[in-house]
């Protein structure tokens, strides 16, 4: 009896390292395949150690502080765009949420086409979006808080979807069960407990925004993002540092203040 | 010149997507101001034969007839009209609970709001001062501003008669509401739905796990058992031999 649990347990052990063996060989094969493919020699890197090192220490730093007022506007502009986009999104996403969530839809066809809607939004990343958008309204701000807008509202229609199918369906029925109409049975049934997540994920949202704003700024979507890749083109990199400084002081900014306002919020 | 039922089922039958036959042709008048008291073991069939009433669950056959009106097939503006006359109490409550406590009661008037006016809640003054005094009533005035779940299970089920009873409710259906209580807390939800329904006039059905709290309260008993009814009498016609038909022999479905 116990030799037969001995034997079993010592090939099941063999069994697991042979397997381990194949996944480690697998990884290896992969990464050397990938840096072929993508021209990455150790060596260059360990080259370019000086060059870094050289850009960093006289090109980048130091910040030319003396121009911090000029990313006043754009950092205005970024914090604008975030919540416009943001208001968008949420505008967008409410109603289509709703549509979305399994419990309160009504219909399965609806469900799976508010579903599909926002699969698409969502994956469609932001920059994406960007590019379009400046192709088709030009370069600007509009077009950043339109492609904010619309890949936020695929990440929120889903949120809010998810978030909707789990609330306790007791309550609704007791809403339902008193002759309320379907607006009077999700505004009293259904929206007092969704309220807590709907406020979490819409400033989640906004977060997010202030970081997206940055990137699709360097696609010629307005604010800071726009000031920093204009620098960096125009070769002006402590200019260029001022203006990243500004980008993390403000994105640790919101996250301060969005942590405050979910606490008083919820 | 007799009496009209104010509820007249026949055959009623529920059989789930999944098979299960879990009402097998219940038929059973109930009299206006009646309290009638549904007894039987879990599984039986209670909550599902209150659902289909109030089409909370779609009946799959029989008839049912309520204040003279076919119902069995009901269904949108004439749903809500019914459902408005019908009080629902739930074991579990079901109070919203993040709205405050009156306005629980307050949700009892939807169904004769429009849905705009009652999704943004505005509740008429003589609603609003008729729900205090409902609140007055189950012991509850103090309490009107908290929050539901801020509520202990018994008051919050004593909420849930009110907003049963601000309905309007000729009939209340009540879904094993002290299920979740203990003792003392049970005796005084029992005791509110007996006094205020008695004295409303209110017909009310009720789903009872404990049998000793059916022969205290009920007018008549009915024994529901495997979908269909075996029993149906006065509490004192309620033997242990009719107790063990139902819950089977152990009798251990029984909280006495
Ligand atoms: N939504 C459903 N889908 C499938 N089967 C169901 C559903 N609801 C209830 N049933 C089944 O129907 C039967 C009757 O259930 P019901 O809830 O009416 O019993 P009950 O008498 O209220 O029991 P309890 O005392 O435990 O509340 C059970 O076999 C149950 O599993
Ligand atoms: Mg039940």
């Amino acid at each position: 009896m116990s030799e037969g649990v001995l034997e079993y347990t010592r090939k099941n052990l063999i069994r697991r390292r042979r397997i381990a063996r194949l996944i480690i060989f697998g990884f290896t094969v992969a990464v050397l395949v990938s840096a072929h493919g993508t021209g990455f020699r150790i060596r260059d890197l360990y080259r370019g150690i000086p060059n870094i090192i050289q850009f960093l220490t006289e090109d980048l730093l130091p910040p030319r502080f003396s121009v911090w007022r000029r990313f006043l506007g754009p950092t205005m502009e970024t914090i604008a765009m975030s919540y416009a986009g943001t208001f968008l999104s949420v505008v967008f996403a409410a109603p289509l949420g709703f549509l979305a969530a399994r419990n309160v839809s009504p219909s399965p066809v609806v469900m799976q086409v508010a579903r599909a809607i926002a699969v698409f939004m969502r994956t469609i990343p932001p920059i994406v979006w960007a590019l379009l958008l400046v192709s088709i309204v030009g370069i600007g701000p509009f077009a950043g808080t339109i492609a904010l807008g619309l890949s936020g509202a695929g990440m929120l229609i889903k949120s809010y979807a998810d978030s909707i199918e789990d609330i306790d369906a007791g309550q609704i029925e007791a809403v339902r069960a008193t002759g309320a109409g379907t607006f009077a049975v999700m505004m009293k049934g259904v929206v007092p407990q969704f309220s807590p997540s709907f406020v979490s994920w819409s400033l989640y949202r906004f977060d997010l925004n202030i970081r997206s704003a940055a990137v699709v700024g360097l696609v010629g979507a307005g604010g800071l993002g726009f000031s920093l890749s204009t620098a960096v083109r125009l070769f002006r990199y402590q200019e260029a540092a001022v203006a990243i400084l500004w980008i993390l002081g403000l994105i640790l900014a919101i996250e301060f203040v969005t942590a405050k306002l979910r606490g008083h919020l919820i | 010149m007799s009496v009209q039922p104010i509820l007249s089922v026949t055959e009623l039958k529920k059989t789930f997507p999944d098979g299960t036959r879990a009402l097998r042709g219940v038929s059973l008048d109930v009299m206006p101001g009646e309290f009638l008291v549904m007894i039987g073991s879990s599984g039986a069939g209670k909550s599902t034969f209150l659902r289909c009433i109030n089409h909370l669950f779609e009946p799959t056959g029989g008839r049912i007839v309520y204040d003279g009106t076919d119902i069995s097939t009901i269904s949108g503006a004439n749903l809500r009209r019914l459902r408005r006359e019908l009080g629902m109490i739930f074991q579990g409550y079901n109070l919203v609970k993040r709205l405050s406590t009156i306005e629980n009661v307050l949700l009892g008037r939807l169904g004769y709001m429009s849905s705009i006016s009652g999704a943004l809640g505005l509740y008429s003054k003589q609603d609003r001062e008729r729900a205090v005094e409902l609140l007055i009533r189950v012991g509850l005035g103090e309490q009107r501003f908290k929050r539901a779940d801020q509520l202990s299970g018994g008051q919050q089920q004593r909420v849930g008669i009110a907003r049963a009873i601000a309905q309007n409710a000729r009939l209340v259906l009540a879904d094993e509401p002290i299920a979740s209580l203990d003792p003392k807390a049970s005796d005084t939800v029992m005791s509110y739905l007996h006094e205020v329904t008695r004295e409303e006039n209110i017909t009310c059905i009720v789903n009872l796990h404990q049998v000793d709290y059916a022969k205290r309260f009920a007018d008549r008993i009915i024994g529901l058992k495997d979908g269909e009814i075996t029993f149906i009498g006065k509490p004192e016609e309620v033997t242990d031999e009719v107790i063990r038909d139902l819950y089977g022999e152990k009798g251990d479905q029984v909280d006495e």
